[in-house]
């Protein structure tokens, strides 16, 4: 939906669940804001219970005291019986305040409310705050990070793209969820939200693309089988995307149907003004995205690819155990450093 | 293959005789019979520029469209636009010979008088394309229709061989369902008033907010270029010789497409508006890179893009100074390698025929287009060959396009 039709959304009278499916998958509450959930008479284990995270939406525009009033009451509530949730405030709607205001708010905000918390004997509440707007990546970026919380590979995750990132010469490196657009992690370098929103449009301009020629690729395999049976490799390639025709999961992104992890798809743009993109698949519904400035990237690319394949063998590893053992994959991924 | 193309250049020659657009300059070549080769090498059809103008009523977003496709604005941007005062003339180079000489008419009445008395023949002579703008909003429709038939007429008089365009603007006022009933019966109108263009007249409904703007200017643009067969050859080349099932060619600021080849590989691909939304698409995505490394919109964003995918290889190519190249060609990464090495070859033969007259016959100069690039790929080619045999013979295939170019320039 784009941001400007938002508008014409009704208000949330209950509780909806959304389902939010990528490698692993997240359920999405939105509840109500007119109503104290934490108060007697509702089912605080029910909702909470199985809760990992909260999203404190702040309208920033708004008068926000009353908001921060009744998030002290619920982290204070929620911090006795579920010490492990995680809060985030998002305070939203910054788009509409100038730059100089914006900085001021957001600082009020959140020293409000660390105060509050502080005098209530809380010194160290599990809270980040991010300002959002639903006009640019600023939205996506906070999600993402909300993300980040839930996952307990995240460390391993980090390690394996930093290390990555530190031996290929990529400025920026993000593993992307190819749904949504948010990322599940990313390289430790300051992030900055310019190098992300120009990943995101890329992966939109390769989706689109994908949308116009996936489909008549597949129209065409026939043809090309009967063409082509000479040459073993050619055949296995066929038989490679005979395999992924069939594959379930037709609700997925133009990337998911066609894509398969053997024959990872990747893209890669030589920019004309030194800066130079970069993306391989790692599974359906991640993919890794970076640029680099480095000068020489364009011609190193065999070996960067060869080292992103030991990446994202890593990566495959480390879904794969629940409980992740991070020193073997930091073993596989040392490997690398070619 | 060289008859083919001798055969092609004379007939652009003879092109540009018909078309009177091509001499508005004083210093042009006077309108005599001359014989095509003669003419061709003293590199004055080079210089050869095609009057456009851009005509409608006031507030019908002639500069709007104008900025979108020729100066890279974003469609949510032109509300700053002011109204055009008098002629605002700028020059656009298209293909590397093909300056396109945009005359963005003011509409409002008192210049529109003007136009049709004092400045007739200054505004009117030597049209080789006329694009008027009709507002779908317009509540006058009749009057707009009655300065229409003034300029038409103006038109017959001073360039009767000029193409004329209609764009029915600003559809995205119209309900979905009714747009196309509406723009048929405006069509019709427009039609009936066309007098002597009438047959020729070609109409498009068009909005700002969608890809239907560049359908209209790419064809529009595409009815201007004289060299077209040639195009069409060299891209049927390349597209044979990467087995592709598709090969477009982009001029490189605009992302109009310029010329599109579909081979029987590519048949039944399920969306027909592709080249439109390419254009869009691309467009966006040169936006991003622009914002992000601060740079000018309008220059020069990638030079390579490639996406390799299951189904479908890609390659996005700069391939002469303002044009590029689209291939979508059979999965494989042999394949993609091939095709790169292919078009680097073609784009060698191409640069040669893009070049002003002049410094076609040496050779050396148009090497120095592709320094690293060309030789070391003659060299390399045998390790970057695919499996299949077809593909081999098409690489030489291709590299012998270069022969031809020689002999042509003396």
């Amino acid at each position: 939906m784009p941001p400007t039709e938002t508008v014409f959304l009704p208000t949330t009278v209950s509780i909806k669940k959304h389902m939010l499916k990528s490698f692993r998958t997240f359920d999405i509450w939105d509840l109500p804001g007119q109503i104290n959930f934490t108060s007697s008479g509702y089912d605080t284990e029910g909702i909470f219970g199985p809760a990992g995270a909260i999203v404190w939406v702040l309208d920033a525009q708004d008068n926000y005291v009353e908001s921060c009033a009744r998030l002290f009451e619920t982290v204070m509530s929620l911090q006795q019986t579920r010490p492990n949730i995680k809060f985030a405030v998002f305070i939203h709607k910054t788009d509409s305040i100038s730059d100089d205001y914006r900085e001021d708010t957001v600082r009020d905000i959140q020293q409000r409310i660390t105060d509050d918390l502080d005098d209530a004997g809380l010194t160290n509440p599990p809270i980040t705050f991010h300002s959002t707007s639903v006009y640019d990546i600023s939205i996506s970026e906070a999600l993402s990070k909300v993300l980040q919380l839930l996952i307990p590979q995240l460390p391993t995750f980090e390690a394996l793209i930093n290390n990555i990132a530190v031996n290929c010469c990529f400025h920026k490196l993000y593993l992307i969820d190819t749904l949504t657009k948010l990322f599940i992690a990313s390289d430790t370098s300051p992030g900055d939200t310019a190098s992300y929103s120009l990943l995101c449009d890329w992966f939109d301009t390769l989706m689109d693309l994908a949308d116009l020629y996936s489909t008549e690729g597949q129209s065409n395999e026939s043809h090309a089988i009967s063409e082509r049976n000479n040459g073993d490799t050619s055949n296995d390639r066929n038989a490679v995307n005979g395999s992924a025709l069939v594959k379930p999961g037709a609700t997925m992104s133009t990337l998911a149907p066609p894509y398969i992890t053997e024959n990872d798809a990747h893209s890669f743009v030589k920019g004309s003004r030194g800066i130079d993109l970069y993306l391989r698949e790692i599974t359906v519904q991640l993919v890794l995205v970076g640029w680099s400035k480095q000068s020489g990237f364009a011609e190193r690319k065999p070996l960067i690819d060869y080292n992103v394949s030991l990446f994202s063998k890593a990566i495959k590893d480390c879904l794969q155990v629940i409980a992740p053992d991070p020193p073997e994959t930091e073993e596989a991924q040392s490997s690398d450093n070619s | 293959m060289t008859t083919m193309t001798t055969e092609a250049y004379s007939n652009r020659i003879s092109v540009d005789t018909v078309n009177p657009a091509s001499t508005s300059n004083a210093n042009a070549s006077p309108k005599t019979k001359h014989t095509s080769e003669d003419e061709y090498t003293a590199g004055k059809v080079k210089e050869a520029k095609q009057k456009i103008l851009l005509m409608g009523k006031s507030g019908s977003g002639k500069s709007s469209m104008r900025n979108i496709i020729f100066s890279n604005f974003v469609a949510k941007d032109v509300r700053r636009l002011g109204a055009t005062i008098d002629v605002e003339r700028s020059k656009v180079k298209f293909l590397g010979n093909l300056v396109l000489n945009l005359w963005d008419c003011g509409g409002q009445d008192a210049f529109t008088e003007n136009f049709l008395t004092s400045q007739k023949k200054f505004v009117f002579d030597h049209v080789g394309v006329l694009i008027y703008v009709f507002d779908i909003e317009s509540r006058e429709t009749e009057r707009d229709l009655l300065t229409y038939i003034q300029i038409i007429k103006c038109l017959e008089q001073y360039s009767p061989h000029a193409c004329v365009f209609c764009l029915v603007h600003k559809m995205d006022l119209v309900q979905v369902e009714s747009r196309d009933a509406v723009f048929q019966e405006r069509r019709a109108l427009i039609t009936q008033s066309s007098r002597s263009y009438a047959k020729r007249m070609v109409s498009y409904p068009t909005t700002i907010w969608d890809q239907s703007l560049y359908r209209a200017w790419g064809n529009i643009v595409n009815s201007l270029i004289p060299n077209m067969n040639v195009i069409e050859d060299y891209l049927r080349h390349l597209a044979e010789s990467i087995e592709a099932q598709e090969v477009i060619l982009f001029e490189q600021s605009t992302f109009l497409a310029v010329k599109h080849i579909r081979t029987a590989r590519g048949d039944g691909s399920p969306y027909p508006d592709r080249l439109e939304r390419l254009s869009h698409i691309l467009k966006t995505f040169k936006h991003s890179m622009a914002t992000f490394t601060e740079s000018s919109s309008s220059s020069h964003q990638f030079e390579e893009f490639y996406i390799s995918a299951p189904t479908f290889n890609l390659v996005i190519s700069n391939f002469t100074s303002n044009t590029c190249v689209l291939c979508v060609f059979p999965p494989g990464d042999s394949e993609i390698t091939c095709a790169r090495i292919n078009i680097g070859t073609a784009r060698q033969e191409f640069f040669d025929f893009d070049m002003p007259v002049s410094s076609r016959q040496r050779s050396p100069l148009a090497e120095r287009r592709s320094p690293e690039g060309h030789s070391r790929y003659n060299n390399s080619t045998l390790p970057y060959k695919t499996t299949s045999h077809e593909s081999q013979q098409s690489i030489e295939t291709v590299m012998s396009m270069d022969e031809p170019s020689t002999p042509r320039g003396g």
